[in-house]
């Protein structure tokens, strides 16, 4: 199996506290992982770090074999444009823009015209089940529906890793089962996915469970 | 580019309030640039104009007796110095004695498009029972069209009739209406310093719209003059016309050293105008200045705020791929926007003004007098104003972008 995002000694040191202590991960491709822990544990610092949001106080990560170099960030902007999509607890909607126009925002950054920007995302919405929906502004949309097209968002520039810190966090037990379909589905359409919940039930339909304590990954 | 302009766009147009009182104040401040500016150099290049024609590019004078001149004698004594001063000043000073050579010397020269001799003094102008005073500039009508341009401000052109009729005059229009006369040919009696009367014809008026001037002016045939004040073949100002007036300090310096008279540029006769018109540009630029500049904080407030707002879409675009330079001109594209749209509007409300102000018919009477407002239309005005509103439209909402740009967005993300 090919490894797709290898972190090696990763640590994070904010002020005094020691957030994330020697981690060493490999996520390999097509993978559907959860991160559980307690809160305070350092999942999502993890998952910002995994995600090229935040850069690490030590330590290498290698994406496709090839080893980041944090202060290129032009670069890292492009590997985060193109290959990595993030959901989070929040929508994080663009409330001036449509759902169709808060799913194009990656697309147009990508050079991709408005046109053809369009008709991904009409797509992308349709996928997530958001058909009809295309220019509800976020404040018309159900909380699981807003959370579907951040979902769209995030699958904009056809990204391989899909990164989502508890998405589901916000949503009832029936959108969440929705959000969690929509997942598994992508995954055996060969997205990777790494997904951070604190739902047990959820990391169970999950190929690998990754076990945080205070900043360590214990199993 | 057009990830830039599709979220700078769409951030405007959801705060239309906002955006329509910054851009109104940005509109007002170019308006009011374009109109300020229009009037006063309307004015200010008319006034300079009508000066520069009515008062010669350059007047060569009798220097004007100094305090010095008139010392006759000074004794030193202990810690005291006693002046002695002439009793009676020098009359036979008042002339221009090698006129003709300087006139012949210089119209030789290819910076001089003409010259003519004058002899100015006072009288005394009566028509019926009222009297008033004036100057009386002896001319020679030939010569002085080649110097001046008289012929403009003479109202029925009938400047030869100074030569037809010796014993005609041409009078201030409003020194006319001072005395009571409204029509040509009519009689009036001139006394001289020196006592002699005469009876003239008033042939033509004299009609500058520089108030002071046509209240006072009164042309006469030169020998005439000399003749009545028993001043043969005197002379004792000449006046020059240049090719280029901007060279007229320079040739007034060069005329003085060479010839040890007087000479006074039209810059040096109006210096007192001149220096008024720097400070009213200077107050009125100021003014202009500070309306822009309370436009431009009005865009700095609306970026700012919009800046504050839109942390979480801030954190998600960079999340998104979006880049700190992309941050950065979403942010100045909305200020940069408002100022070219306050620019735009603003130069068409200043156009609109500016027709209504020249459309406007008013006897204005002061120090020119005109029908209405006097514009100078330029085009240049226009593009300072869309200029001025771009940079400080650019310079308002660089910071708030920059701050904008500095945002971690993980940070973001944690907070909520
Ligand atoms: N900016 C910060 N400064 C100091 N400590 C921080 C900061 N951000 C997070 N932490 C700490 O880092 C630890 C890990 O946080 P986080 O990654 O959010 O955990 P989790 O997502 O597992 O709840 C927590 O103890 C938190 O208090
Ligand atoms: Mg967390």
């Amino acid at each position: 199996m090919k490894t797709i995002i290898k972190l090696s000694k990763i640590n994070k040191i904010i002020g005094q506290e020691h957030i994330l202590k020697d981690i060493d991960l490999d996520i390999y491709e097509g993978e559907f992982v959860s991160i559980i822990g307690p809160s305070g544990s350092g999942k999502s610092s993890l998952l910002y770090i995994i995600g090229l949001l935040d850069t690490p106080t030590s330590g290498s990560i290698y994406i496709d074999g090839n080893l980041i170099d944090f202060k290129n960030q032009r670069e890292i902007a492009r590997l985060r444009n193109t290959k990595m999509g993030f959901v989070f607890q929040f929508h994080y909607l663009i409330n001036e823009l449509t759902a169709l126009e808060n799913v194009i925002v990656p697309l147009i950054k990508a050079r991709v015209e408005i046109g053809k920007s369009k008709v991904i995302a009409r797509e992308l919405l349709k996928k997530v089940g958001l058909e009809g929906k295309e220019d509800r502004k976020p404040y018309q949309l159900s909380g699981g529906q807003q959370q579907r097209v951040a979902i769209a968002r995030a699958l904009s520039n056809n990204p391989q890793v899909i990164i989502a810190d508890e998405p589901t966090g916000n949503l009832d037990s029936k959108n969440t089962q929705i959000v969690m379909d929509i997942f598994k589905q992508l995954n055996t359409e060969g997205k990777t996915i790494i997904m951070v919940t604190h739902e047990l039930e959820l990391a169970n339909q999950t190929n690998r469970i990754i076990s945080m304590k205070d900043g360590r990954i214990v199993s | 580019m057009t990830h830039i302009l599709f979220i700078a766009l769409k951030f405007i147009l959801e705060r239309k309030r906002q955006t329509f009182v910054s851009i109104a104040g940005v509109s007002i401040g170019v308006a009011a640039f374009i109109v300020m500016a229009s009037l006063m150099n309307g004015f200010q290049n008319y006034f300079i104009e009508q000066a520069i024609d009515l008062n010669a590019h350059i007047t060569i004078k009798v220097k004007p007796q100094t305090v010095e001149d008139k010392i006759v004698r000074r004794y030193y004594g202990e810690n005291v110095v006693a002046d002695v001063y002439g009793a009676k000043p020098e009359e036979k000073k008042d002339k221009i004695t090698n006129y003709r050579f300087i006139i012949s010397k210089y119209s030789k020269e290819p910076d001089f498009l003409g010259l003519a001799p004058h002899l100015v003094g006072q009288a005394i102008v009566k028509y019926s029972t009222l009297e008033k005073s004036a100057t009386v500039i002896g001319i020679d009508p030939i010569q002085e069209r080649k110097a001046s341009v008289i012929d403009k401000f003479v109202e029925n052109s009938n400047i030869n009739s100074l030569l037809t009729d010796r014993n005609s005059i041409i009078i201030g229009k409003l020194l006319a209406k001072d005395l009571g006369i409204d029509q040509l040919n009519k009689k009036v009696i001139i006394t001289f310093p020196n006592g002699s009367q005469g009876i003239f014809k008033v042939a033509d008026f004299f009609n500058s719209g520089i108030t002071t001037l046509d209240q006072t002016r009164l042309y006469i045939n030169i020998r005439t003059y000399q003749a009545m004040t028993n001043r043969p073949g005197e002379v004792n100002e000449i006046i020059i016309k240049l090719k280029d007036v901007n060279k007229a300090e320079r040739l007034a310096r060069k005329i003085g050293s060479e010839t040890g008279y007087y000479a006074e540029s039209w810059q040096k006769a109006y210096k007192n105008f001149l220096q008024l018109f720097k400070i009213q540009n200077y107050i009125t630029y100021m003014i202009v200045f500070a309306i822009l500049v309370v436009s431009a904080f009005g865009i700095f407030n609306i970026i700012m705020m919009v800046v504050m707002e839109k942390r979480k879409d801030i954190a998600i675009l960079m999340a998104m791929g979006y880049e700190k330079e992309d941050i950065i001109k979403i942010f100045t594209v909305q200020g940069l926007l408002n100022g070219v749209a306050g620019a735009v509007i603003g130069s068409v409300v200043g156009y609109g003004i500016q027709e209504w102000l020249s459309s406007i018919n008013l006897d204005v009477e002061g120090l020119v007098r005109a029908k209405g407002f006097i514009l100078d239309r330029s085009f240049i005005y226009y593009i300072y104003g869309v200029v001025f509103a771009f940079v400080f439209s650019l310079v308002a909402s660089f910071y708030p972008s920059y701050k904008a740009s500095k945002l971690n967005p993980v940070d973001i993300f944690r907070s909520g």
